[in-house]
């Protein structure tokens, strides 16, 4: 089966792709490729200078650790780093929005993360170095949220007597009835709960799959755009398998 | 004390988001349709925001 893919749609920064024609385990090289191996820049290292605050140095540089920071993965490689300053002083919230960076295009994603809260005199000091780098060494070098299921198909049975129980039941209402059978209006909200199933007293209704179609979500947490992030996470994936093809000619010719 | 940056489970962002919801909450909003408006869709990232219990200004009152 040729390999097909769509886009379903795009809510916020998540998006829902069709693909069809794909197996799992290469869906799931895909995806552990961009968790792994697609570097984006995340504070690692940091000096406190001053820090007044109720928080503990240790817990401050965790939060700051945890921040998504905008990529450009054009100008900056694995290993780059970049430089960073956060110095506010109290009264009142401190925001993500109050670090700066060296670099202009690199900022934190979202501007109103809560950093720490100050009293009145409390000072905060810290230099940060954001560090490109890949999933592998930690999850804060995510650059996006990927997962994926198979595309749920729910069909009724031939002792179906139409009782409506089934579409009653459904938490997401996508089943409806066509031609005196019960069928997934909108398999792609379909959560796959089985609800419809349990409620069904004549067990007149199946939830299968679809084989080879999933449903593919993304959603980026570095600011890189999605077909960025799938470009880089399978070019990694093709560099790994030149890299183990040559090693296994190795092997043959020793 | 103070919410948590990302969700523990699925690594979302969703302390920029708290603000708002806590907003919409005390104008006594249901959290369901705050959360579903939010865009906070997996049941993970939802019970960061819902469960939150904010202690740092008690807290602040034990440093000078
Ligand atoms: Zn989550």
């Amino acid at each position: 089966m040729a390999l097909r893919i769509k886009k379903i749609d795009e809510k916020g920064n998540v998006s829902r792709y069709l693909i069809k024609g794909i197996t799992t385990p290469l869906l799931n090289a895909i995806r552990r490729s961009v968790i792994q191996h697609v570097p984006c820049l995340a504070i690692d290292k940091i000096t406190i200078y001053e820090n007044d605050s109720v928080m503990f140095d240790e817990f401050l540089g965790h939060r700051l650790a945890m921040l998504p920071v905008k990529t450009d993965a054009k100008s900056y490689k694995k290993g780059d780093r970049v430089k960073m300053v956060l110095q506010k002083e109290g009264p009142g919230m401190v925001y993500s929005k109050d670090i700066k960076c060296t670099d202009p295009k690199i900022e934190i994603v979202d501007k109103k993360i809560p950093i720490v809260k100050l009293k009145k005199d409390q000072k905060l000091k810290i230099e940060m170095q954001a560090i490109m780098q890949s999933g592998k060494e930690h999850s804060k070098w995510q650059p996006a949220i990927i997962s994926y299921q198979e595309l749920p198909n729910v069909y009724s049975e031939k002792n179906c007597n139409q009782c409506r129980e089934c579409i009653d039941a459904c938490p997401k209402s996508v089943l409806e009835i066509k031609a005196k059978k019960v069928v997934l209006k909108e398999p792609f909200e379909c959560i796959l709960c089985g609800a419809c199933r349990d409620a069904c007293e004549r067990d007149a209704l199946a939830i299968d799959v679809e084989k080879g179609s999933f449903l593919l979500y993304i959603e980026p947490v570095a600011g890189m755009p999605v077909n960025e992030v799938i470009n880089m996470a399978i070019a990694e994936l093709q560099d790994k398998n030149k890299q183990f093809a040559k090693l296994l000619q190795k092997v043959k010719g020793g | 004390m103070l919410i948590p940056i990302r969700c523990f489970s699925c690594g979302k962002q969703l302390a920029g988001l708290y603000e708002q919801f806590k907003q919409r909450i005390e104008k006594g909003e249901k959290p369901e349709k705050a959360l579903d408006e939010l865009g906070v869709k997996r049941y993970c990232c939802r019970r960061m925001l819902f469960t939150q219990a904010d202690l740092i200004d008690e807290i602040m009152q034990y440093k000078s």
